[in-house]
């Protein structure tokens, strides 16, 4: 028995019947999410609490605010994003009309994690329903209270014969990924995108994978510690460490971290208290197995920040590590926790060749009063995006896209780059009928007379053009 | 290490020493192509023609000449592609730069194919070059000619490591495969498709695939029929029928289907005469596999023109098969020859159906005067690309992407797309620390001031 197959049969039908297509529609599916988030805010607050611990700031700032600024954009921008965009014309096609059709893809799958399952649910969903495709969203099972919410809430905000959600863990995703779907859009860590992209290709269906790696962030001579302390404890400790582009670790001097140190155990202390235990402002962290695996990275190098831990509260205290090798297993694996580890370099130059020595991250920061040295690093090395001077600001904008490379991932979206993700961009040239007589140079039989004509008409030509 | 290996990680190596950084640098390499084209013409219509029996004009006009325009295009565009993009800000970062800062990926494969061996292997290169990469070709070894002469000239214009070529079938190219590359663009058909997505997925590397299906062509009841048969018979019979946008059937009511076969047959008497095989225009089908297979897909339909072979010169007469029924063989596989099946709808819904019960083509056609018409048809199916009143011209304008959707393809290129597929976006906000008692809010504790519930 295939749970799926009705579900998916009945979103597609829903698709070709061209229900998704109005403006009207996706608009009032995008008010739909708005009042989702509005009627439910407590709920959501209570489930992220349950699973993360997420204080009420975090999720608002972190996971509803960012969603419903999301939805807002893609409802005030929506006509204009659906609207055909006209592209410049060359000679021959003065007379015709050129333009890109956005469509949508059909019928859209989105896998979200766990360590921001509302907005990493959300924010695809938002960008699938604006550019018209039906929506199946399977969010994940680790996050277990958010995952409940998304499943016997969300739907009752959303029109149910294009969007739907479906529950399972990584055996049941296996199953769903063995149906063809015209677009996916993943987000977790790279091992799981290789088996989405490989289950993908089967069908020939596109994807974006939003993945994951060790975000470096590089900490120069020339700046003050206490305001990069304050920096780079608030991104990494948030959401107890569980954020795609936290920073990973710190590459610095000996002579920095020298300073470094006191002062992130200033912040830290500022920011959570002498017990940051009873903090509530610091999360926990999702599961026994996540826990676990943070534990054993606490005996890399030499604790000099935290380091505590309690199995019975999924509670990793805000850690720094020092003398550490490359080859520990803290340097070898996206950390994920409320754990930095500091690696000692003598030069810029050095610091560039370790990052490159290493997969592209999703993220790299580099914190200088030098702009030469942040757009040395920036120059040197390839990350999906980059911060100068702060830590994951970047992705609160959104007008840029957000997305990895290499093996932090392939695609982006946020704001319009969301609507266009989900959109196959057609490309239409419309011809008047008639005039002929321009276009009769092009046909058989070729005469070398014709050939020279056509090769002096384009070598005069002030601009390409071809005369088809 | 494999011959194969040590090339790619040559081309790594020469990726990693940074000289394609230069703008400057890109743009020699781009005029040396173009060299490569104006001084090694004769050997590439020579190549052409003994692949594909092609001449200089169809060498010239349907393949290079697009090839010579991107370059052109791309050298003068580059620095403006290539300059870091500012972008709108939101209240909270007024004080900062943001802007999307495009960078080369890295080692590009770029797997061509048979049909437009120059252009559909060199056109996406000169976009992975202009993106700043290293790019390893793997040329079709069913064009033969064509592989050969590319890996003989290419490094004579080109910088010898960055851009190397890999010939071989398909032993080498599953070699290729094996090895991990930023981005790669395989143009072909589904199959080979999946493989090489699947090859890419071992590495985590992001593809374009430019497949093909059978791209359908409405014919309306009102449109000039003189006019609209000639330009289908052009489309369809350049190169032999073997081009991915190439109109593969016509769809129209069956009241007018006799005057196209009859306007389709006045015109390719004008352009390839009364026997096609006398014409140096007319091409050959690639080689004896495909001559089968497109022979084979004549049995049992009604031949209303054409339908002869040759098998020793690889001819297929241009060939029209009229009442074809849509459940045929000849209806079920990309055609790539020259037969042209015409099947008959009783209406434009009738003919959507037919079109949107299929997958999604690489391209799809329309000829009506009437606005409306299009309209519905455009908005009721969808496809790589359009064109109306015409057929295959939407690919050669460089401001479109090229580029197919479901089973006809993913990802686009031409012109700036191609720069854009061949380049990272790296979203970039740069803050200052001297600003820090301004953002104190954001820190914990957070206390009473949040609104609590």
């Amino acid at each position: 028995m295939d749970p799926f197959a009705d579900t998916l049969q009945r979103l597609r039908e829903a698709f070709v019947s061209g229900r998704t297509r109005p403006a009207e529609f996706r608009a009032s599916q995008l008010k739909g999410l708005s009042r989702f988030l509005r009627e439910n805010k407590q709920l959501l607050q209570e489930a992220l609490a349950q699973d993360l611990h997420k204080s009420a700031f975090e999720a608002e700032v972190s996971e509803i605010s960012i969603s419903q600024n999301e939805i807002n954009l893609a409802l005030r921008n929506l006509r204009a994003w659906m609207k055909d965009e006209k592209v410049s014309k060359n000679l021959a096609t003065q007379l015709d009309s050129a333009f890109i059709r956005k469509e949508p893809f059909g019928l859209v799958l989105i896998l979200s994690p766990w360590n921001y399952p509302l907005n990493l649910s959300l924010g695809p969903l938002v960008g699938a329903l604006a550019a018209g495709n039906c929506v199946v969203l399977k969010p994940s099972e680790i996050s277990k209270s958010t995952e409940k919410v998304l499943a016997e809430v969300l739907p009752r905000y959303v029109d149910q014969s294009c969007f739907a959600v479906v529950l399972g863990g990584p055996q049941e995703t296996g199953r769903l990924l063995e149906h063809k779907f015209d677009y996916i859009f993943f987000t977790g860590n790279p091992q799981v995108g290789k088996i989405v992209m490989t289950a993908a290709a089967k069908h020939l269906t596109p994807v974006t994978l939003e993945l994951g790696g060790k975000n470096p962030c590089y900490v120069d001579d020339n700046c003050d510690p206490q305001t990069v302390a304050n920096r780079v404890a608030f991104f990494r400790c948030f959401n107890a460490g569980q954020t795609c582009v936290a920073p990973d670790y710190v590459l610095c001097s000996p002579e920095m971290q020298a300073r470094l140190v006191p002062a992130l155990q200033s912040a830290i202390t500022r920011f959570y208290g002498d017990d940051p235990q009873s903090s509530p402002d610091l999360g926990r962290i999702i599961s026994e197995k996540h826990f676990q695996r943070l534990r054993g990275l606490l005996s890399c190098g030499r604790v000099v920040i935290g380091g505590q831990s309690d199995e019975s509260d999924l509670y990793i205290a805000p850690t720094v590590l020092v003398d550490v090798q490359e080859t520990d297993p803290v340097m070898q694996e996206e950390i994920f926790g409320p754990i930095l580890p500091i690696v000692n370099v003598r030069s810029l130059g050095q610091a560039i060749d370790f990052i490159n020595r290493r997969e592209k991250p999703l993220a790299l920061y580099a914190f200088s009063n030098s702009s030469q040295v942040v757009k040395r690093i920036l120059a040197q090395t390839s990350s999906g995006g980059f911060c100068g001077n702060d830590g994951f600001m970047h992705l609160t904008l959104a007008s840029l896209p957000f997305g990895g490379v290499g093996s932090s991932g392939m695609g982006s979206y946020h704001g319009k780059f969301s609507f266009d993700t989900f959109s196959h961009h057609r490309a239409c040239l419309l011809r008047p009928p008639g005039l002929e007589k321009i276009y009769a140079i092009r046909y058989p039989p070729h005469t070398p007379r014709n050939l020279r004509v056509l090769l002096m008409a384009m070598e005069t030509r002030s601009c390409s053009c071809t005369l088809l | 290490m494999s011959a194969i290996s040590e090339v790619v990680q040559r081309a790594r190596a020469a990726f990693n020493s940074g000289r394609t950084r230069q703008l400057q640098f890109r743009i020699q390499q781009l005029e040396g192509l173009r060299r490569l084209i104006r001084e090694r013409e004769k050997d590439l219509v020579g190549a052409l023609a003994a692949d594909l029996h092609k001449n200089e004009w169809t060498a010239y006009y349907e393949e290079i000449v697009y090839v010579l325009e991107e370059i052109d295009y791309m050298i003068r565009k580059l620095p403006e592609w290539a300059a870091d993009k500012p972008v709108e800000k939101s209240p909270h970062t007024q004080q900062d730069e943001a802007y999307i800062h495009s960078e080369p990926l890295g080692v590009v494969l770029i797997i061509g194919t048979w049909n437009y061996p120059f252009n559909l292997t060199i056109q996406p290169m000169v976009g992975a070059i202009t993106a700043g990469n290293a790019v390893v070709l793997k040329p079709s070894e069913l064009s033969e000619n064509m592989a050969s002469l590319l890996a003989a000239i290419l490094p004579q214009y080109l910088d010898q490591d960055l851009y190397p070529v890999i010939n071989g079938g398909v032993a080498e190219t599953t070699e290729v495969l094996k090895e991990r590359f930023d981005h790669i663009l395989y143009t072909g058909g589904a199959g080979v498709g999946r493989v090489v997505m699947m090859a890419a997925a071992k590495h985590l590397t992001p593809v374009t695939l430019e497949l093909g299906g059978k791209s359908p062509c409405y014919v309306d009841k009102d449109c000039d029929l003189d006019v609209a048969c000639r330009r289908i018979a052009w489309g369809k019979f350049m190169n032999s029928g073997q081009t991915c946008v190439a109109p593969d059937y016509i769809l129209c009511d069956p009241s007018i289907q006799s005057q196209i076969v009859e306007k389709l047959k006045k015109s390719l008497k004008e352009f390839y005469g009364e026997d096609a095989k006398k014409s140096r225009d007319y091409g050959r089908i690639i080689n004896s596999r495909h001559f089968q297979r497109v022979m084979g897909l004549l049995e049992g339909q009604k031949v209303a023109y054409g339908g002869t072979g040759d098998a020793a010169t690889r001819y297929i007469a241009p060939t029209i098969l009229m009442d074809v029924d849509p459940q045929s063989p000849v209806m079920q596989e990309e055609i790539f020859g020259p037969v042209l099946p015409i099947v008959c709808v009783r209406s434009l819904e009738e003919a959507i159906q037919l079109i949107t019960q299929r997958e999604k083509p690489l391209a799809l056609y329309i000829f009506s005067p009437n606005d409306k018409v299009i309209k519905k048809m455009i908005a009721e199916t969808s496809s790589g690309g359009v064109t109306a009143n015409d057929v295959i011209i939407h690919i050669t304008l460089h401001s479109l992407p090229y580029g197919g959707v479901g089973d006809s393809g993913m990802g686009s290129y031409h012109g700036r797309k191609s720069f854009e597929t061949f380049s990272h976006r790296r979203s970039c906000l740069v803050r200052s620390l001297l600003n820090e008692e301004t953002l104190r809010a954001r820190y914990p504790p957070s206390p009473a001031k949040m609104p609590r519930h």
